[in-house]
């Protein structure tokens, strides 16, 4: 699924030059469940970017289902990644104007699905999630377990092949932590790879791997049976 | 306090500087507008005001009545100034007055000519004149004149010219008795030279006893505090008494025209006054208040939408003592040093413009420093933008409840949207409004001057005819043809873009009794036709062989209600004429208005004007240069001046190309100012919506997607603004046409052309704005986090 070599990544500002990723390698396998771990200022979250396609590297390969993406342009980039990838954050980032319904649509909208099969799919979605009974409240009128199922939903209702979460249950106390990983397991074993970066060893048991990160380059690959 | 206010304020404007810069620019802006605007009213108001008198002035008007159809005239008869002087205690001065006209004025080699007034000494009483030589004594000698500074430098170089003669029209000689200070440019009364009439002429003689025939102005001065209608209704009873006999003007009434609407109201229709330049004073003025409320809005849109990052200090203020007074005075205080300040630019401004304005307009407009009263204007504009602007947004953040700001259940920004979207829609509006109408004010100009005339005003040229030209006509024409580049010569008492009078006098032999009409009148002889190039519709061009004959046009004929119309006798003046023609209408005086009935009369001794038809594609400047070389060769003790019939035609447009200017200039401004506003208000949405938009984007929505989302409300306000501005711009513009008779329809396309142009210039404006948030990496707004 995910293959990068000698990946790069420089952030410049005017008198300082910051290597986030410095000649990074790895492999993530269809089906794979991984957990990159690693202290704060590693380039844990410039490798989430660039694996979600949302920044581009300086150098180096990153093949996407054995296509290299690295150059690609904007354009591109956006129409792989809103048919391939599905994103958790830490903090949700649900859109507080739209309700929990038409928060999970809006990757369908992106996608371009007709209405009425939107429908039959969100609802799905929310429903496998739990929270249909919360279809027409607002993210601020939910608790954050709660939010982080409808990010969740949101994520997944594309279908996605790459799950990719940011510290997804960072802001939530562990009995919803634990919910959320839950549900993320329950998908990987429908078959969704996914890449969690994460700072809670807890959670990083839920995975296949964990590859631990330090100065932009990987320091060790756990194997969790 | 205060001085802690202002720090703050300084310190405000300074961090937000994106915002302070927009609200400056555009009050800045709107200010300029306004002081430009206001100069030009000013200088407009302030016509006249260099007389002494100015309060005490009047222009004798007279509405005669003809059947019923009231007629305003300044033509008056000789002897009222006199008889009114010793009749009415409430007349101080009396004059009467030649209108002005051209003098040809020879001083040795040197030719000029110069606009002439002839009047009584009894001028001096009214009008005062600063005197460089002489005294006013110089008018009471009919041998003498009275010069001003510019022609004494323009005919001798040099001021003092007491005693020198001058010759008029190769005719008499007279004395300089006096020079005086050129009348200022903002005056009505204007003139190069003053001549006093003859008093033991046998014209004067006639004429003042003559108390039916009208020919000349008259001016009085009231003793101070006088009752203008009283003395309006005594001197219609004296012209009565003296007269005698019934006549259209005893059966009218008199109008004392107040010399403070000489310049701006000096139009009368059916009898009463209706205004005129001062339509346009006050249309600018509006102009001038909208633009400044436009700034003011925006300043408005921009303080409320930001609200949200001032609620937490207001509500730590309020947690710290802070009256709601102290906070709507310190927001005021803001708002008022953005105005003293964007003031200061607009003043800079308007510095460096109002030349360049000035010569736009064709009119001096100058700054006055010394009326303090413009001083106070200005200190009211910077309080009014200040309050105004600051007002609303000082009521409403000082309303803020400190708990709810800290509970973060606060969601102000978003409160105000109602408002807010009313004034951007109020703006847009108010910008389909300008746009069009300027629009539409370009097309009914263009529809007048591309009017088909019913003559051709195609290399037609004009110079003034001479006793030596006209001794030797047929030889001088000759030379013309022979030249090969003039295809027709003729000869009008006055300029064919005017018509010469008017007459109520026409009658034949069973006439029926009703058709007592007014018929414009022009002197001419033979070939107008040919050389006008109108079309004759029965009968004959007048002939050389012609000296009493008449040719009626189209309209004339109707109205006289003639039937067989040639060969009919017309008894005018005191003679009886042939109708020998008629042709069709074309249009005189007004390029606005219906054919005028007109009568052209074959009678020489009136002919003052030669017109040259030049031939199609000959070089002009050749062809006038030729003529030049001819006519000096007839006229030697003449000066040679042309002018193309064009040209007069054209500056019966310079009201509305005026309009047309100001009206493009301050539309334009206001729309920029309304962009400024609009650019404001999407970056602080785009601001308020950029994480939902980072969102948005890692969730696959594509730039475009974007684009559409974040312009959407505002294209649905200004969608709204059409549907408001369209009727209303449309019934402002129905109203305003039907001041012409000749005129457009309102093209509805217009409005789609408009419609187009200010979506797209919207368009523009979010898009600078949005494009910038929609291709910005959604990672660096939701790294935040």
């Amino acid at each position: 699924m995910i293959k990068i070599s000698n990946l790069e990544k420089i952030y410049r500002t005017e008198d300082v030059e910051t290597v986030a990723l410095n000649k990074l390698s790895f492999e993530v396998k269809d089906g794979e469940f991984v957990a990159v771990m690693g202290p704060s200022g590693c380039g844990k979250s410039t490798l989430l970017n660039i694996l979600g396609l949302l920044d581009d590297p300086d150098s180096g390969s990153f093949l996407f289902n054995g296509i290299e993406v690295a150059g690609f342009n904007e354009r591109k980039r956006a129409d792989l990644r809103k048919r391939n990838i599905g994103f958790v954050f830490q903090s949700f980032n649900l859109i507080d104007e739209l309700t929990v319904f038409e928060n999970v649509e809006l990757p369908l909208i992106y996608t371009g699905v007709k209405a009425a099969e939107r429908k039959k799919i969100v609802e799905d979605v929310l429903d496998k999630m739990v929270i249909m009974h919360r279809r027409n409240h607002y993210p601020q009128q939910l608790s954050g377990g709660q939010q982080q199922r409808v990010a969740v939903a949101r994520a997944v209702v594309n279908n996605p092949k790459l799950i990719l979460a940011d510290e997804p249950t960072g802001n939530l106390d562990s009995s919803n932590g634990n919910e959320v990983m839950q549900l993320l397991t329950d998908l990987n074993e429908q078959g969704t790879t996914i890449v969690m970066v994460t700072h809670s060893e807890h959670d990083a048991r839920y995975s296949h791997r964990i590859i631990r990160m330090l100065d932009g380059q990987t320091v060790m690959q756990d194997l969790m049976v | 306090m205060i001085f802690s206010y202002l720090k703050v304020a300084f310190r405000n404007l300074r961090k937000n500087r994106f915002f302070t810069l927009i609200n400056i620019a555009g009050l800045t802006i709107g200010m300029t507008s306004t002081l430009l605007i206001l100069l030009w009213v000013n200088s407009e108001r302030s016509w006249d005001k260099d007389q002494k008198h100015y309060e005490d002035i009047y222009h004798v008007y007279i509405n005669r009545n003809f059947n019923g159809e009231i007629t305003t005239g300044q033509d008056m008869m000789f002897p009222l100034p006199s008889a009114a002087k010793a009749a009415i205690p409430e007349v101080e001065a009396a004059a009467v007055a030649s209108f002005p006209g051209d003098v040809l004025m020879t001083v040795g080699d040197k030719k000029l000519n110069r606009r002439s007034i002839t009047t009584t000494p009894e001028f001096l009483d009214i009008f005062n004149y600063d005197f460089l030589e002489g005294t006013s004594a110089a008018l009471k000698d009919p041998d003498a004149i009275l010069i001003t500074e510019s022609t004494a430098r323009g005919l001798f170089n040099r001021i003092n010219v007491i005693g020198e003669t001058i010759k008029l029209n190769n005719d008499r000689s007279v004395v300089v008795k006096a020079v005086l200070k050129d009348p200022v440019p903002a005056s009505t009364v204007q003139f190069d030279l003053v001549q006093s009439y003859n008093q033991s002429s046998d014209w004067v003689k006639n004429a003042s006893a003559d108390w039916v025939n009208c020919g000349n102005r008259v001016f009085f001065r009231l003793k101070p505090g006088s009752n203008a209608t009283a003395v309006e209704a005594k001197t219609i009873a004296l012209i009565r008494a003296k007269t005698g006999s019934e006549n259209p003007t005893t059966r009218g009434q008199i109008i004392l025209h107040p010399m403070s609407k000489w310049r701006l109201y000096e139009e009368y229709r059916d009898g009463k006054n209706t205004g005129g330049r001062i339509q346009y004073v006050r249309l600018f003025t509006w102009v001038a208040v909208v633009i400044l409320l436009i700034a003011c809005v925006n300043f408005m849109n921009l303080s409320t939408a930001r609200s949200e990052k001032r609620a937490k200090e207001v509500g730590i203020r309020k947690t710290l003592g802070s009256m709601r007074k102290q906070l709507v005075f310190q927001f005021v205080t803001e708002s008022v040093l953005m105005a003293l300040f964007s003031f200061a630019l607009a003043v800079l401004f308007m510095f460096l413009l109002v030349k360049p304005f000035s010569q736009l307009l064709n009119q001096q407009i100058s700054v006055p420093y010394s009326d303090p009263a413009s001083w106070g204007i200005m200190a009211g504009i910077i309080l009014f933008t200040g309050f105004i602007a600051g007002s609303y947004p000082a009521f409403y953040l000082s309303s803020f409840q400190p708990v709810k700001i800290f509970k973060g259940t606060f969601l102000s920004g978003k409160q105000l949207l109602a408002p807010r979207k009313i004034l951007v829609t109020a703006q847009f509006v108010i910008s389909f409004l300008l746009i069009s109408a300027t629009i539409l004010i370009y097309q009914q100009l263009q529809y007048v001057q591309n009017r088909d005339l019913g003559y051709s005003q195609d290399n037609l040229l004009m110079v003034n005819s001479s006793s030596q030209a006209d001794r030797q006509l047929q030889a001088f024409k000759n030379d013309l043809y022979a030249t090969g580049m003039v295809e027709a010569v003729n000869r009008t008492g006055n300029q064919i873009t005017d018509i010469f009078g008017y007459t109520s006098g026409i009658s034949y032999s069973g006439m029926p009794e009703s058709k007592n009409l007014i018929i414009g009148f022009m002197f001419t002889d033979h070939d107008f036709a040919k050389t006008m190039k109108v079309k004759v519709l029965e009968g004959r061009d007048f002939q050389p062989a012609d000296t009493n004959n008449v040719i009626l046009n189209k309209e004339a004929v109707r109205l006289l209600g003639l039937k067989d119309a040639i060969g009919t006798k017309l008894n005018w003046a005191g003679k009886e004429r042939l109708l020998v023609g008629v042709i069709d209408n074309f249009v005189i005086n007004s390029p606005y208005g219906a054919p005028e009935p007109l009568m052209l009369v074959s009678e020489s001794g009136w002919n003052g004007r030669i017109n040259i038809r030049f031939r199609d594609n000959v070089d002009i400047k050749k062809a006038v240069a030729a003529v030049e070389t001819i006519y000096n060769r007839y006229s030697p003790d003449y000066l040679f001046e042309y002018r193309f019939i064009d040209e007069f035609f054209n500056e019966k447009f310079n009201n509305e190309q005026l309009i047309g200017s100001l009206s493009v200039i301050f539309s334009g401004l206001a729309i920029f100012v309304c962009c400024l506003g609009l650019f404001g208000l999407v970056s602080f949405a785009i601001e308020r919506r950029k994480k939902e938009i980072g969102i948005r984007k890692v969730l696959g929505a594509s730039v475009q997607q974007l684009l559409v989302l974040m312009s959407k409300e505002f294209f649905l306000l200004i969608a709204l603004a059409f549907l408001i501005a369209i009727p209303l711009t449309w019934w402002m513009m129905k109203g305003w046409l039907t001041n012409y008779a000749y005129r457009i329809e309102i093209n509805p396309v217009v409005f789609l052309v408009v419609a187009v142009l200010v979506v797209f210039i919207a368009l523009v404006t979010i898009s600078l704005n949005a494009s910038r948030a929609a291709l910005k990496n959604p990672v660096t707004s939701l790294r935040s986090e």
